[in-house]
Order: structure tokens, then C-alpha cells, then sequence
């Protein structure tokens, strides 16, 4: 502002004269030196223009800033200087006039001057009077230098935010005072795993080192720099392990932290498992249950677990000044030497040794070992055995042997016989009773071809199909067969047989395992089953024509007696009284012998019931008046009770009658001779209908109840029996309402009387009306 | 009215004769084997009825229902079986059926019998 005054005040007197050089200096004169001075040396440029354009007067600078002399430019017209490019002189021209309405004007002007440097200026240009004359003048500021630096620092602002865009590590810039983040590169963003804008403006600890609050190694520690070891925090509130560093610097005035850090969870896991696999390795050192031992490459032990050293005998400190070989024998040291050439030469040993290594209480121990180089950064460094003590496997050899003893025992023990056959049909194996159902002795069979030499000729072909399926189809299947073997004494022997083959545990067949039991027993068994049928079908043919052969005779007898019967006027009483005898007994023989025909033929499934729909109340009903014939000279009387409803069901009419008559007749037996007995047909089950015939009588004991429909109840107390009757009745009953599909019963009261039932199963309604249609079509 | 009767054991043939004797006035002629009944029915050609035994030696009386069906002037003879056997096989059971569709078999006896049985039945078969 200072220059600006002094400049009008200049000018103002530099106005007042004639313009151009002389006259000027005339004006000025000495006193006004100081000004040109000013004039000259300033840093601005200054220009005087007419006010059409034409360039009055230049200073010093501004002629250094067009790169040409005072000479060449004043006089010119400002757009004929050539400075300027064409394509900017119609903007110049128009903010030219602008200065002669709006009397001052800023406007920057960038041009190439005379030495084809490029020159930005940031020009000024007023109007001024000066003696009633109107001139400009333009002071003009270079800023080309300025701008240049300008754009430097963007260029290189770019670049860093390239560099903080692009490099793989995270990087946070963080206020030092506040501690608030101010910028944040996109790995540290993805690190975090929140959007840059949300964790712009965030406490730096609520991501980075929370632990550090308060303690922050730069701020609040003095540090300058920081390379640690922290843990970053997620935005999703996990963490990961970062190695960061820390540095303070100044940004705009402000003291920054600029914290950069790379993630580092791979390198934790790499360490922690290296770590983990480390103490495995001890673990599995320390804990082996075989030895483990370090030596160097002449065989000096370094360590040994504790399994070696409880082996040994020795201490820890003890075995680490022995030597390996010094535990062995003479002629065992050699071998020791050349396995030990092995490892170093080739890393491991292609078998393991057996060893018999001295223990410090002079004992020895037989050892099997293996030997390998371990490696220590990649060279190896020490040579590592593991040793088995192979002393207890000797001992459990013992064992095992005995165990096989029991095996072979058992399999001599059992009642089957074993073979193991190889593939090729050879006999590798057999128990006792094998070879004693075969008559040899063991060594006759041992080797010799199964089939060929023991299995009988009838029977070969089919075993050898057997076999070879079996081996063929490799399965696990067991097969079972029959064979007759050939025994050294040709004697008859079936053997049924179970056989499979035995695979390796890699599935490759081994052998073949044929289990046996010896079935001619069994077969002969068979056979006499076979007969004992056959002979109880003879029973029954007999049972039916022996019938036949007492029937006949009965025919006579009953029908003779019959006749006499009929004209009994021509026989005296006792005659007449004989022949009642002769004709009742024979009856009743006939009786018997009809029911045990009965019974044979129930019994021996020959007994043909036909079943068709009956409409059981009717039936009932209709009963009446055939059974008041039963009742013929006698003072019972008989009453049937039915339901109202028809029911029906698929039975037999004649069976049904037939229990229903031996139920009566059993109530006229052992009933009072005035009773009423009472035939009821009642339905206390939806699938079940029971028909009773209930009399008035003694009743039975309740122990005699279970027996009641047993064969030949009544004959047990033959000897006392007060009625006649076989006994065999109810049991000819029971037989019959079981293949009736119902089930019979008796509920007595003693002194009161019994009620003898049975019951028959019902079809549902639409079948009963179904078949009730078809039996009335 | 002529009726025959076939049994082979003599004391059933007289049973029989007595029986119907005592209650029906038929004339009556007796054959003990099958074949002798075949004769006498070719022989005298008409018979009202045949009350034939069953279990018979060499010709049994299923067998003679047999011939008897395939012989034009038989096979109208109505037949009355006799039979001590059990009626429950189940070839008899077939061939009765066979036999009693074939309107050659009219009703089964069972032996031992009694009187009034055998007679109603006759008078049922000859009424007819």
C-alpha cells in the first residue's frame, strides 16, 4: 500500500508533465530520483497506457518480465507487443475497456514473454487523470513462480495421497492434540472395516492401541518414534494383531501423528503354530511312550525323554555324558556304526535295528530303534532314535502263544466242525471235529484237496461251484449248503455247511472258512419223523376202517334189536327188557365210536366246515320245536330268548346245532328234572354274538371248570360217575366252535346251576346285509 | 315196487330185509357184491329202488354208481348209499355230489341205522 501511495504521488507529479522520457525527468528532476528509483526497482511491474491502448512507460521489472527492453515495447500498442496470443487479445481488448467504465479492474493474464517463458501476472489496472489527461496504469505481480510452487505442492499432495492410497500398509494421520483421526488411508479403512467417513473425526484409541489411552508413547511419553507390537480394533469388535509405527510431524501448524501398521495375524498364526508345533514336538518328546534320544553325529547322547531314561536307568544328566556305543556289545557296536553312517549319509535307515542295550543296573533291555537327522535351520544337527522296547513283546509273545493254546482249544471245543481251505481248495487248517467226522487224522487231511479227497462225488460239482462263486464274486456273504462227506470208513455223514471267505485288512482273499455241523442225526431224525406221520396217517385209516368193522356189526345188533323191539308182544318181559339192554348199550357204543370219529377227524385236519351266512335269530327261533323232541318225557321245559334284531353270520347251521343239542342234553343230565332251561342268543360285543343254554342244576365246582372241555373230562372219575356219557361231548364242542372262529365257555354257579356259551364272531352291518341279499337272490 | 339190496356182509343185507319187511310191502331181491348187482339189475332190468353198501370188496358201490351211469337202462335207478364209513373225505364228499347232481343218488344211509331212518327214507325216495 505504502508503494501504491508513493506511486500516486509520483505519478501525480509525473503527470504534470509532457509525457515520454526526457520530459519526465525534466518534471521529476532530481528530487524525484528517490521515486524512480522506487519505480524502477520495484518488485511489481507497472505500466502506463493511453487510454487507447498504447504503452506509455514501463518499468525495470516489467520489462525483465516481457524479456525485452523499455525501447522495444514503449510506444506500441499493448496488442502489438506481440506478448500476448491471439486467441487472448479479444478478452485483453474487452477488459481494456472495461477500465475506462469501471475505472479499476483485477484480471490475471498469462502469457509467453520474449525469452518464451511462460509469465503469469496478477495485474491491477486503474484509470487516472493526470493533467486532464486520461492514462492506465497496470502494476502487474508475477506469480509465476508462485503458482509454479502451488502446483508442485499438488503434485506432490497428489502423489502422497497416491502413495497413501496405494500402499499396502495402513496409515492413520491423527491430531496430536486431540487425538481425533484426521486421515485415513484405504488399507487402514479395510482394516478397520467402517466406512473412511466414520472414522474420520474418531478418538484414535477407539481403533488403534486402546490400550494406550492416556499413555500414548509420543504425546504423552516423549517419544519421537514407536515400532510395536499392538492390536487393532474392528469395527465389527474384533481385533487383529498390527506391528505400527508412530511419527510426529507438523501439518498446517499443527502437530500430527502419522501412525502407519500392517497386519500381521498371518505372521501371529505362522508364530503361534510354530510355537504349538514346537511343543507338540516336546510334548510328544517328553510324553512318548517310546524313547526318544538325541545324539550327536558320533553318538554322544544330548537328551533323552523319559521313557528312554526310565528304560536306561540313567538321569538326564547322566545320559549326556554317555556314548550309545558304550551301551552295546562288541559285535552290536559295529552294526550301531554302520546304522549311524546310514542316517548321516542318508537322512533315516531303511530298517530299524534291533538292539540289546546295557542298562545302568547291568540288566538289558532289547530294543527295536529307528534313527533319522533332525534339522535345525535347515542343516541337521543332531541325529534323533526312537527305540521300542521290544523286552514285554517278547514277554506278550509268550502270552500270545498261550492265547493261540486257548484259541486252538476252543476251536477243538466246539460242536462244529472248522476248516480253513486256501484258495486252491488245499486244507489249512482243521479241528477235532472235523477230523474225527471224517475218520483221518489231522496230518491225512492237513494239505490234501478238500473237495477231491473228502467231499463225496455226488456233491463235488456243486461245491466246487460254491467255492468258486464265492471267490469270484469276493463277497461277504455266507453260503450255506449241504454236502455228504466221504469219511474213511464210507460211513454216511450230511454235514450242513455255513462257508465265507476270510479277506486281508487291505481286502484281498485269504482264505476260505467253512463252519459245519454235522446233520445226519438230524437227517435220520428227519427220516423218522417222516414215519411217525406216516404212521399216525395209518392210525387215523385205521381209526376210520376199524370204525367201519365195528359199525358193521353195531348195524346188526342195533337193527335186530330194533326189530325185536317192534314186536316185543311176542317176548315175555325179561325178553322184552334184554332187548331194550342190548339195543340202548349198542346206541351208545355206536355213540362213541362216532365221536372219537369226530375227534380224528378234527384233529387230523380232515374235518370240512362250510361257512355261509345265517341269520342266526331266525335259526335259533326256528330250534324250538326239534329240540322240545329232546325234551320228550321229561317235566323240563325249554325257552329260547333272542334278540329282536336280526343278526347275522358266517357260519355252519349243522355245527352250531350240534353244540346247541350237546348243551341241552348236558342240562338234561345234570340239571333239576323240573328246570326251565333257557336258550339265549344275545350280542354283548359289536364283532360278537353269544348264544347260552342256561339250566337249573347242581352247578359245577369251580377247579373242575378247566378241565370241563378237556378230552375225556368225564372219564377221570370213572369209577363214581352218577350220568353216563363219554366225556368226550364239550371237548367235540370246544373243537368245533374253534374252527367256528369263536371261543366256549361256562359260567356256573354252585346249587344254582351253569350256563354253558359260546360265541361267534360277526361281520360288520354292510357285509351282513350284503350277504343276507345274496342268500335271499 | 321192487327194491334191491347190495351189501357184502350177509348179516346187514338181513337187517335191511327185515327192516323194510316189517313196514313196507315191497318185493325185495338181495345181491352181496357188486357185481352181482350189476347182473341182476341187466338181468331183470327194472328196480324202484337200490340201497347200496359203499365199502365193498373189488367193486365198491361208488363204483357201480359209475357203471350204472354210463348204462342207458340204469342210470334212471334211484339209488339209496349205505355207508359205515365216515362221510367226510373229501373224494367221497365229491364223488356223493357227483353223484346226487347226476339225480342217480337220491339220499345216504349211515350205518348203524335205526328203523324208522332207514324207512322214511324209502318211502321218501319211492313216493317220488
Amino acid at each position: 500500500m505504502k508503494i501504491s501511495k508513493n506511486k500516486k504521488k509520483k505519478t501525480k507529479q509525473f503527470s504534470e508533465e509532457n509525457f515520454g522520457r526526457k520530459a519526465k525527468e525534466k518534471v521529476f528532476g532530481e528530487s524525484e530520483e528517490k521515486l524512480k528509483s522506487i519505480f524502477d526497482n520495484t518488485n511489481d511491474a507497472i505500466i502506463f497506457l493511453d487510454k487507447f491502448g498504447k504503452i506509455l512507460d514501463i518499468n525495470k521489472k516489467a520489462a525483465e518480465i516481457f524479456g525485452g527492453s523499455e525501447k522495444e515495447l514503449v510506444g506500441k500498442h499493448f496488442t502489438k507487443t506481440g506478448l500476448f496470443p491471439i486467441k487472448e487479445l479479444p478478452t485483453l481488448i474487452r477488459n481494456f475497456k472495461n477500465i475506462l467504465t469501471a475505472k479499476k479492474i483485477y484480471i490475471n493474464v498469462s502469457f509467453k514473454n520474449k525469452k518464451d517463458q511462460q509469465i503469469d501476472l496478477e495485474c491491477s489496472a486503474s484509470l487516472i487523470k493526470i493533467n486532464e489527461v486520461t492514462i492506465i496504469m497496470v502494476i502487474a505481480r508475477d506469480f509465476t513462480e508462485h503458482k509454479r510452487l502451488d502446483e508442485m505442492l499438488r503434485e506432490r499432495e497428489k502423489r502422497l495421497r497416491t502413495i497413501l492410497d496405494s500402499v499396502l500398509i495402513g496409515i492413520v494421520i491423527i491430531d496430536a492434540e486431540t487425538h481425533k483421526i484426521m486421515e485415513i488411508n484405504p488399507i487402514a479403512t479395510k482394516m478397520i472395516g467402517a466406512p473412511k467417513e466414520k472414522i474420520v473425526g474418531s478418538i484414535c484409541h477407539k481403533y488403534i492401541c486402546p490400550a494406550e489411552k492416556g499413555k500414548c508413547p509420543i504425546t504423552d511419553l516423549g517419544q519421537s518414534v514407536n515400532n510395536s507390537e499392538r492390536v487393532l480394533f474392528k469395527a465389527d469388535g474384533k481385533s487383529i494383531p498390527i506391528l505400527k509405527t508412530v511419527t510426529s510431524f507438523i501439518l498446517e501448524d499443527r502437530k500430527c501423528l502419522l501412525e502407519s501398521f500392517v497386519d500381521i495375524t498371518e505372521r501371529k498364526q505362522t508364530e503361534t503354530a510354530l510355537q504349538e508345533s514346537d511343543e507338540r514336538y516336546k510334548s510328544l518328546f517328553e510324553h512318548s511312550l517310546n524313547c526318544v534320544y538325541l545324539s550327536d553325529f558320533r553318538g554322544n547322547f544330548i537328551d533323552a525323554n523319559q521313557s528312554a531314561l526310565n528304560l536306561l536307568g540313567y538321569t538326564r544328566d547322566e545320559i549326556t555324558s554317555l556314548n550309545f556305543a558304550s551301551m552295546l556289545s562288541l559285535d552290536q557296536q559295529s552294526i550301531a556304526f554302520k546304522t549311524n553312517q546310514e542316517v548321516i549319509a542318508t537322512g533315516t535307515q531303511k530298517k530299524p535295528t534291533e538292539f540289546r542295550l546295557r542298562c545302568k543296573d547291568g540288566g538289558y533291555v532289547n530294543v527295536v530303534t529307528t534313527a533319522s537327522l533332525v534339522y535345525q535351520k535347515g542343516k541337521p544337527y543332531a541325529v534323533q532314535g526312537i527305540a521300542t522296547d521290544i523286552t514285554e513283546r517278547r514277554q506278550t509273545e509268550v502270552v500270545l502263544r498261550e492265547e493261540k493254546n486257548k484259541f486252538e482249544k476252543y476251536f477243538d471245543a466246539t460242536g462244529a466242525i472248522i476248516i480253513f481251505l486256501s484258495l486252491d481248495g488245499k486244507v489249512l487248517l482243521i479241528n477235532k471235529i472235523g477230523y474225527e467226522t471224517l475218520e483221518y487224522n489231522k496230518d491225512d487231511i492237513l494239505n490234501k484237496n478238500w473237495i477231491d479227497k473228502f467231499v463225496f462225488e455226488k456233491d463235488r460239482i456243486k461245491t466246487t461251484a460254491i467255492f468258486d462263486s464265492i471267490i469270484r464274486e469276493k463277497t461277504d456273504e455266507i453260503k450255506y449248503f449241504e454236502t455228504t462227506l466221504l469219511t474213511k470208513n464210507r460211513k454216511n455223514t450230511t454235514v450242513n455247511w455255513g462257508i465265507v471267505l476270510i479277506k486281508g485288512e487291505s481286502g484281498e482273499s485269504q482264505a476260505i472258512l467253512n463252519i459245519g455241523i454235522n446233520i445226519t442225526e438230524l437227517a435220520e431224525a428227519k427220516i423218522a419223523i417222516d414215519q411217525l406221520k406216516e404212521l399216525n396217517k395209518l392210525k387215523d385209516d385205521f381209526l376210520n376202517i376199524s370204525a367201519h368193522e365195528l359199525r358193521t356189526p353195531l348195524t346188526s345188533i342195533i337193527g335186530f334189536s330194533d326189530i325185536l323191539k317192534e314186536q316185543s308182544h311176542s317176548l315175555n318181559s325179561k325178553q322184552q327188557k334184554y332187548i331194550n339192554i342190548i339195543n340202548a348199550e349198542s346206541l351208545m357204543l355206536n355213540n362213541i365210536i362216532k365221536r372219537i370219529l369226530t375227534i380224528t377227524r378234527f384233529e387230523s385236519g380232515r374235518e370240512i366246515i362250510h361257512f355261509e351266512p345265517i341269520n342266526l335269530t331266525a335259526f335259533i327261533q326256528s330250534l324250538q320245536p326239534s329240540l322240545d323232541m329232546l325234551l320228550k318225557n321229561k317235566k323240563a321245559k325249554l325257552v329260547i330268548n333272542t334278540e329282536k334284531k336280526d343278526i347275522v353270520v358266517k357260519s355252519n347251521k349243522e355245527k352250531i346245532l350240534e353244540v346247541i343239542y350237546n348243551f341241552v342234553d348236558n342240562s338234561l343230565k345234570y340239571g333239576s328234572e323240573e328246570q326251565t332251561i333257557t336258550i339265549s342268543l344275545t350280542q354283548p360285543e359289536k364283532e360278537r354274538v353269544k348264544i347260552a343254554v342256561k339250566d337249573r342244576g347242581t352247578g359245577i365246582p369251580p377247579e373242575k371248570i378247566d378241565k370241563l372241555f378237556n378230552k375225556f373230562s368225564q372219564l377221570e372219575p370213572s369209577l363214581v360217575r352218577s350220568q353216563e356219557g363219554t366225556g368226550l361231548g364239550l371237548y367235540i364242542c370246544k373243537l368245533i366252535v374253534d374252527s367256528l372262529g369263536g371261543k366256549i365257555g361256562v359260567e356256573s354257579t354252585l346249587g344254582k346251576g351253569s350256563s354253558f356259551f359260546f360265541t361267534l364272531p360277526i361281520e360288520n352291518v354292510a357285509t351282513q346285509k350284503r350277504d343276507l341279499d345274496l342268500k335271499a337272490v | 315196487m321192487k327194491i334191491l339190496i347190495v351189501d357184502n356182509d350177509i348179516n346187514t343185507v338181513e337187517v335191511l330185509r327185515a327192516s323194510l319187511l316189517s313196514k313196507v310191502n315191497h318185493e325185495i331181491d338181495v345181491a352181496y357184491s357188486g357185481e352181482e348187482a350189476l347182473e341182476m339189475m341187466k338181468k331183470n332190468g327194472y328196480y324202484d329202488l337200490l340201497i347200496l353198501d359203499i365199502m365193498m370188496p373189488k367193486i365198491s358201490g361208488l363204483d357201480v354208481c359209475d357203471l350204472m351211469i354210463k348204462d342207458e337202462r340204469l342210470k334212471n335207478i334211484p339209488v339209496l348209499l349205505v355207508s359205515a364209513l365216515p362221510i367226510a373225505s373229501k373224494s367221497f364228499q365229491e364223488s356223493l355230489e357227483k353223484f346226487k347232481e347226476l339225480k342217480l343218488v337220491k339220499d345216504v344211509l349211515e350205518k348203524p341205522f335205526e328203523i324208522d331212518n332207514l324207512v322214511n327214507k324209502v318211502k321218501a325216495i319211492v313216493s317220488k
